[in-house]
């Protein structure tokens, strides 16, 4: 049960860690560039979630 | 297709979104317009990147760079334009010095540049202290000046603070050494 909540913390961690470069990085990203990075990003999390589904998670 | 080639080829699509963001972090990192202001003083060269513009103490209080300068000095100014881009880039350049809101001296009036896609331009221009049109500083007492780059909507601002810079007094006769009168 222990390492459960130390995968939690970590996974907590490195999810939080990703969020915050990616807006430093985008504050410096142009309007197009923006949009294209939000239209990846929704397409990518798409794929994953279909990935995981056919695999009957 | 198998189930398993299928939901592979899911990850495989995700994988190539995740590589498509990180292609855009870099390649409009690198385009866009940049410019860097090249400031000699005291014989030191001070670069002025244009990241230095983008911090948020600078953005927010919209001050400009501060630097030291000591009265006679002539200042050599180099700006350099940037343009990472796949169009020309037209804009009016203007530089002038401004003290307490009032407008001193024009450096460069409106002058139209013209950059070439992903080529720099160098607009250079020198400041002297008698274009300021005041005498030197007496000792102990600055001056500030602003000076304002403008480029389209966009402006740099320099603050010079002039100090005196002191002065020898020339070299004359020998001063007469007293001579103690002798009783006899």
């Amino acid at each position: 049960m222990r390492i459960y909540i130390l995968y939690g913390f970590g996974i907590l961690l490195c999810v939080s860690g990703v969020g915050y470069l990616a807006v430093e990085y985008i504050k410096y990203l142009s309007e197009p560039g923006k949009l294209a990075c939000l239209a990846l990003t929704t397409a990518m999390f798409a794929l994953f979630g279909k990935y995981f589904y056919e695999r009957g998670w | 297709m198998s189930a398993k080639s299928k939901s592979n080829l899911y990850l495989y699509l995700a994988l190539v979104c995740f590589a498509g963001i990180l292609a855009i972090f870099v390649v409009d990192g690198y385009l866009g317009l940049y410019d860097t202001l090249y400031v000699t003083v005291q014989e030191r060269e001070q670069v002025i990147e244009p990241d230095y513009w983008q911090q948020r103490w600078v953005k927010e209080s919209y001050e400009g760079y501060s630097l030291g300068v000591g009265w006679g000095e002539s200042i050599p100014f180099r700006y350099e334009i940037d343009n990472r881009s796949f169009s020309t880039y037209l804009v009016d350049v203007e530089v002038s010095v401004w003290k307490g809101g009032q407008k001193i001296v024009e450096l460069l009036d409106r002058t139209e540049v013209s950059v070439a896609p992903f080529k720099k331009t160098i607009i250079d221009w020198t400041l002297q202290s008698e274009d300021l049109g005041e005498s030197s500083p007496v000792s102990g007492e600055y001056r500030e000046y602003t000076v304002r780059i403008k480029r389209g909507e966009i402006e740099r601002k320099i603050i010079l603070s002039y100090y005196p810079v002191p002065g020898y007094p020339e070299k004359g006769p020998p001063l007469p050494i007293p001579v103690p009168e002798t009783s006899r």
